[in-house]
């Protein structure tokens, strides 16, 4: 296919394809019905939240499996700053962003000289004791019980956006993401990520300063978690930290990426898309089985595809060898 | 006074009954390196079926243990073989991933054959209590503290006296190596998984005599599982135990001297200090070089 | 040319636990020099240029480049100081081009661009010079190991390096690939680049050294011209073993002494039977003890016949055709220098490593593609490289674990054949000296009563003496009925218990025979040292 269209197209290709993407994104809108938006909402936040997961887990390797962490840091930041010190929404999002960004970077430095499995694990340990201090600090985070974005009334500071302003801020956040891991991808960064994931010695023998990638890009993947999250906060208005700081989020990141590819600019949208779609399908078909069916499905992906649908289909399409057997073959014991 | 010795002694008995719970986590990972995220449902399977065969047949939930792990044995042993064998070369994203695909499932299977809703195993002598001057000790901990060392003792044991446990502890430490000696890997490993369900059974079980449970406690057991893993060394048995008795008191204390779930916290640091500085775990050394490649 | 050297160390050294991997390594290398480093197995070469490079940070010593101290400093910081370096297992980024891969050394060099395309074309230049301008858009991971080397070279190259360290790059190259490589590094020197070539070709050594620098057990051995140090005596028992080499000087004692040898000559022509003449020089002048008969009549039976067998990793082809047979009872010996393929031929015997082409049969049954277990409960015994130990476990365990599959827990005949692990049996073997663990791996591979022991390394760092204990056993586990296959670096040691010897060379075997014959063959020493 590629080879049919020529070069300069070929370039302008995804920007076009992006434009059309936003532009259809738009169109539906307006052909929805309210619970509709609300569901495609949701699709656009995981797209926005797989694409930051895949800048750390997909193109530098490294298995974050805290990353709702900064979700929850920013949902809280947000809530904490709308509601104690009247701050606008407009204000609050963009430092919640930049608050998860900064305690990315924090907690980078040391956790990031840490490889594979350990990773993950000190990761997903700063996330769950970061709920246990949320929940703990109850004079401002109101604790277990949560607390109430004041959104109506003198008290809100900005007026609750509803079904149609939140679609439009989480796709404005997803188009945000695309456009970071379009970029990144492309530049030189980008490349100092893919070495790193690749072969850490090898980057780092080529002259890339591999702790100073790895801890910028873990902010950048916190920064955008953190603005998906501060809008979430927002849009349930009443937040709880066993929610903010669910584990469940963190997995569905990663299957979302795992499953469409990591380490591609397309993959973790099509996880997203797929997954978020298959989802609700399921919840609205068969109710009670719905997380079932939904396992399921990660269990059958994971072995069929284990190196997601991109790179499954890229592969293929070179080998020319469709055959999802030499998939199983790939990791048996 | 009194109270501390008290929350002492409650979180030593809580500790041993982590432990247990922890051992066969800690034992997936060191032999095979999978990062086990639905151990905690496969615990709270076991208490399931500990209290299924206990209202259904009557059958004493201490006893009804051993039919509870021989089943989760089976259970444990096909899904390694048929499911996790797949992928078990892979990358960590892969092995976490399926075994969390696998959590999901188990979770809403029991959520929808058990509901939702907290259980717990009555037994008419388990909420009876020995008292030791103005200390407590409740009858039921007590069992469960002793069986759940018993267990993991007769486990290490077992390790190191047997065929089986030879083949299992040769293939964690050089996967390679104890292949060229005829252990046939497929097989140990299922073996493996099938003795680390079978002991989160019965933990889970004990866990049903002394306390609530519902599905959505898996979660919180793998969690646990995890610290007391990483504290104890990897694959290290006697460190799951320390881990896990370190646990116990931890959370006693905490729960004795600070306000709200700050001890919570408190172990999440200690863990991500652990991992830190000494990544191979508080007891000694990690027990497993884990050598994977043929 | 300035007088400050583009590399000095100082007393460089490193420790990894008890063990003295670089130790006090001083040396001073001079703008332009093209230095060759050369040492056996496990002398410390690798460890180096890591030391040098900041892939691993010294416990004693310092690194100067251009005069500027770098000790301790992160690898990113000496590449930008223009030293760059080559792994010896090559490290391409997979899932970039072979194009992108040299681009992002020229994007973090020490000139970084930022500029993208900029990079694609200085990359595109430097794949010109090193002859894979044409593979720019192929992914790495269909290189052949030739042009896989060639990528890993480029990717230094992008640095525009003033000191190069080139961690083997003609390992697993077949003759003819060695040239454009050698050609390659004459002309980065003609440029007035400082190199440093780490190598076992010594062929390699040979054409591009201006100095060779030898290491031993992580020691400086000797620095010097090439030619004067790989004729040095102290060398060649370094590579050969030290009977090959006393053996050595006897004979050129022996050459100076013209008629003596003379004399010698004619006495072993009366000898001769039928052998090649090269034969009876040996004999003549050996005075050590003569190998076991070789028994021609005793190879009735080819109890294991590899035929055509090509094998290598992922894409990698490592094997070529080789062809190996070993009959029962047997004692044959698999030499050829490092990289020729050997524990490679072993590992793809056990099913160790998938075989692509050719088969092997073992008494009788075809095992091609069979599971390691298979293989192992048909009576094929494999004692790894690097022995492979269970680390944690004592003598006994070791040993019952070696007996596993036959529920052999009788102790007694291995230890028959290796008292030493009689007084052990409960000692963790971690704990062990190098000899004594290598004794239990053996004894381990035996309590499976194989037919056929194989044997990878059996002297890798051992003492002298040591190897000669052990290799004496060889003999009586042969005659107790389980064929040997002996792959080992000690020519020598190997050649004289062998009855047969096949010598290897970059994944093929080059030359195969009576083992005494083969010992006495200049070409033996041509293959691990480039000269005869």
């Amino acid at each position: 296919m590629a080879a049919v269209i020529p070069a300069p197209w070929r370039r302008w290709l995804p920007w076009a394809l992006g434009v059309l993407g936003v532009l259809a994104a738009l169109g539906l809108q307006t052909q929805l019905y309210s619970g509709q938006v609300r569901t495609v909402a949701t699709i656009f936040m995981f797209v926005a939240l797989a694409l930051s997961w895949n800048l750390i887990g997909g193109y530098t390797g490294y298995a974050s499996f805290g990353q709702v962490v900064f979700f929850g840091l920013g949902g809280y930041f947000a809530a904490v700053t709308m509601t104690h010190l009247h701050w606008s929404f407009w204000l609050a999002l963009p430092l919640a962003g930049l608050a998860a960004a900064a305690y990315a970077a924090l907690i980078g430095v040391p956790l990031l000289r840490l490889r594979g499995h350990y990773f993950a694990i000190a990761t997903l340990g700063v996330a769950e004791g970061t709920r246990e201090i949320v929940i703990n600090l109850d004079g401002l985070t109101g604790g277990g019980g949560g607390i109430t974005v004041p959104t109506v009334g003198a008290a809100a500071a900005t007026k609750y956006l509803g079904n149609d302003g939140f679609y439009l801020v989480y796709l404005v956040l997803a188009v945000l993401a695309l456009l970071v891991t379009g970029l990144v991808s492309r530049s030189k960064f980008g490349f100092a990520m893919r070495a790193i994931h690749q072969d850490e010695d090898a980057a780092a023998a080529v002259g890339i300063n591999t702790t100073r990638t790895k801890v910028l890009t873990y902010a950048l993947s916190g920064l955008l978690t953190g603005l998906v999250g501060a809008t979430y906060a927002f849009q349930q208005v009443t937040i709880y930290p066993e929610r903010l700081f669910d584990v469940e989020i963190t997995v569905l990141m990663v299957v979302m990426v795992v499953i469409g590819g990591s380490g591609t600019v397309l993959g973790p949208i099509i996880g997203a898309v797929a997954l978020q779609f298959l989802s609700e399908w399921l919840r609205q078909n068969y109710t009670t089985v719905h997380t079932l069916l939904l396992g399921a499905i990660i269990i059958i992906a994971v072995v069929l595809l284990p190196q997601g649908l991109v790179n499954y289909l890229r592969e293929a399409r070179r080998n020319r060898d469709y055959s999802l057997l030499a998939n199983v073959r790939r990791y048996r014991l | 006074m009194t109270g501390f010795l008290q929350a002492t002694i409650y979180g030593l008995l809580q500790g041993g009954l982590l432990a247990l719970v922890a051992v066969g986590f800690s034992l997936v990972w060191g032999v095979m390196n999978v990062v086990n995220l639905s151990h905690g449902a496969f615990v709270v399977l076991g208490a399931y079926l500990g209290w299924q065969l206990n209202s259904s047949l009557g059958l004493d939930p201490f006893l009804g243990m051993i039919v509870v792990a021989l089943i989760l044995f089976c259970i444990g042993y096909a899904v390694q073989r048929f499911l996790i064998n797949l992928v078990v070369n892979g990358p960590i994203f892969i092995t976490l991933l399926l075994t969390f695909g696998l959590e999901l499932l188990l979770v809403q299977g029991m959520n929808i054959v058990f509901t939702a809703n907290y259980q717990s195993i009555t037994t008419s002598y388990a909420g009876n209590a020995i008292v030791l001057g103005g200390i407590q000790v409740p009858l039921g901990r007590l069992l469960a503290f002793l069986l759940a060392v018993g267990i993991t003792v007769a486990l290490v044991k077992v390790m190191a006296n047997t065929r089986v446990g030879m083949s299992i502890m040769a293939t964690g430490m050089d996967r390679g190596a104890a292949r060229l000696m005829g252990i046939r890997a497929r097989h140990v490993y299922a073996l493996t998984f099938g003795i680390a369900t079978a002991l989160a059974g019965m933990a889970g079980t004990m866990v049903g005599t002394v306390g609530t449970f519902n599905p959505a406690a898996a979660g919180g057991f793998t969690l646990l599982s995890f610290v007391i893993a990483v504290l104890g060394g990897l694959g290290n048995m006697y460190g799951a135990m320390v881990g896990g008795l370190l646990m116990g008191l931890v959370q006693a204390w905490g729960g004795y001297y600070l306000s709200g779930t700050w001890v919570n916290a408190l172990a999440f640091l200690v863990l991500v200090i652990v991992l830190m500085f000494r990544p191979s775990g508080l007891v000694g050394k990690a027990f497993y070089s884990a050598r994977l490649e043929v | 040319m300035s007088a400050v050297p583009v590399l000095e160390t100082r007393g460089l050294g490193i420790r990894f636990g008890g063990l003295k991997a670089v130790d006090d390594v001083s040396l001073s290398v001079p703008e332009g020099l093209t230095l060759g480093v050369i040492g056996p197995n496990g002398a410390g070469k690798s460890t180096f240029i890591n030391l040098v490079t900041g892939h691993l940070k010294p416990t004693s010593g310092s690194v100067l480049v251009d005069g500027k101290d770098v000790t301790g400093a992160k690898p990113w910081v000496i590449a930008q100081s223009r030293v760059a370096r080559t792994f010896q297992i090559v490290k391409p980024f997979r899932g970039m081009t072979v194009r992108e891969n040299v681009a992002v050394g020229v994007l973090y060099g020490p000139d970084g661009t930022g500029r993208m395309s900029t990079a694609l074309k200085q990359a595109d230049e430097i794949l010109g010079e090193v002859g894979i301008a044409d593979l720019g858009d192929r992914p790495p991971g269909e290189l052949s190991v030739a042009d896989a080397r060639r990528l890993e070279f480029a990717k230094a190259l992008a640095l525009k390096p003033r000191l190069l360290l080139l961690d083997e790059v003609m390992a697993g190259l077949r003759p003819g690939e060695i040239e454009p490589s050698l050609q390659l590094i004459r002309d980065l020197k003609a440029r007035g680049m400082t190199i440093i070539v780490v190598e076992h070709v010594m062929k390699a050594i040979l054409a591009v050294s201006d100095q060779v620098l030898v290491l031993n057990a992580g020691q400086r051995l000797m620095l010097g011209p090439p030619r004067e140090v790989l004729s040095d005596p102290q060398v060649i028992e370094a590579y050969l073993g030290h009977k090959y080499a006393t053996r050595q000087a006897q004979q050129s004692e022996a050459a100076a002494a013209a008629e003596a040898a003379e004399a010698a000559e004619a006495a072993a022509g009366e000898a001769a039977t039928a052998s090649a003449p090269h034969c009876h020089q040996r004999e003549a002048r050996n005075p050590t003890p003569t190998p076991r008969p070789a028994l021609s009549m005793r190879r009735w039976h080819q109890m294991l016949e590899v035929k055509n067998v090509s094998a290598g990793y992922g894409r990698v082809q490592v094997l070529w055709d080789v062809d190996l047979t070993v009959a029962a009872n047997e004692i044959v010996a698999l030499v050829g220098p490092n990289g020729a393929g050997k524990t490679t031929l072993l590992r793809a015997l056990s099913g160790m490593v998938p075989i692509r082409e050719g088969s092997v049969s073992f008494l009788g049954q075809d095992i091609t593609g069979r599971s390691i277990e298979r293989i192992v409960d048909l009576g094929i015994s494999h004692v790894p490289e690097g022995r492979r130990l269970f680390p944690g476990l004592s003598v006994k365990d070791n040993l019952r674990l070696g007996g596993w599959r036959n529920r052999n827990a009788d102790l007694d005949r291995v230890i028959e054949l290796f008292p030493k692990l009689g007084d052990r049996l409960s000692q963790v073997t971690g704990s062990m000296s190098g000899g004594e663990q290598q004794m239990c791996a053996i004894a381990r591979g035996l309590m499976g009563k194989p037919d056929l022991i194989m044997i990878d390394e059996l002297s890798l760092g051992l003492a002298p003496v040591v190897v000669e204990e052990i290799i004496g056993r060889l003999a009586d586990i042969a005659a107790s009925g389980t064929a040997v296959l002996l792959v080992e670096q000690d020519v020598d040691a190997a050649l004289t218990v062998a009855e047969r010897a096949y010598v290897m060379e970059t994944g093929r075997v080059v030359m195969s025979g009576n083992a005494g014959e083969l010992l006495a063959d200049p070409r033996i020493q041509q293959s691990y040292l480039g000269i005869a």
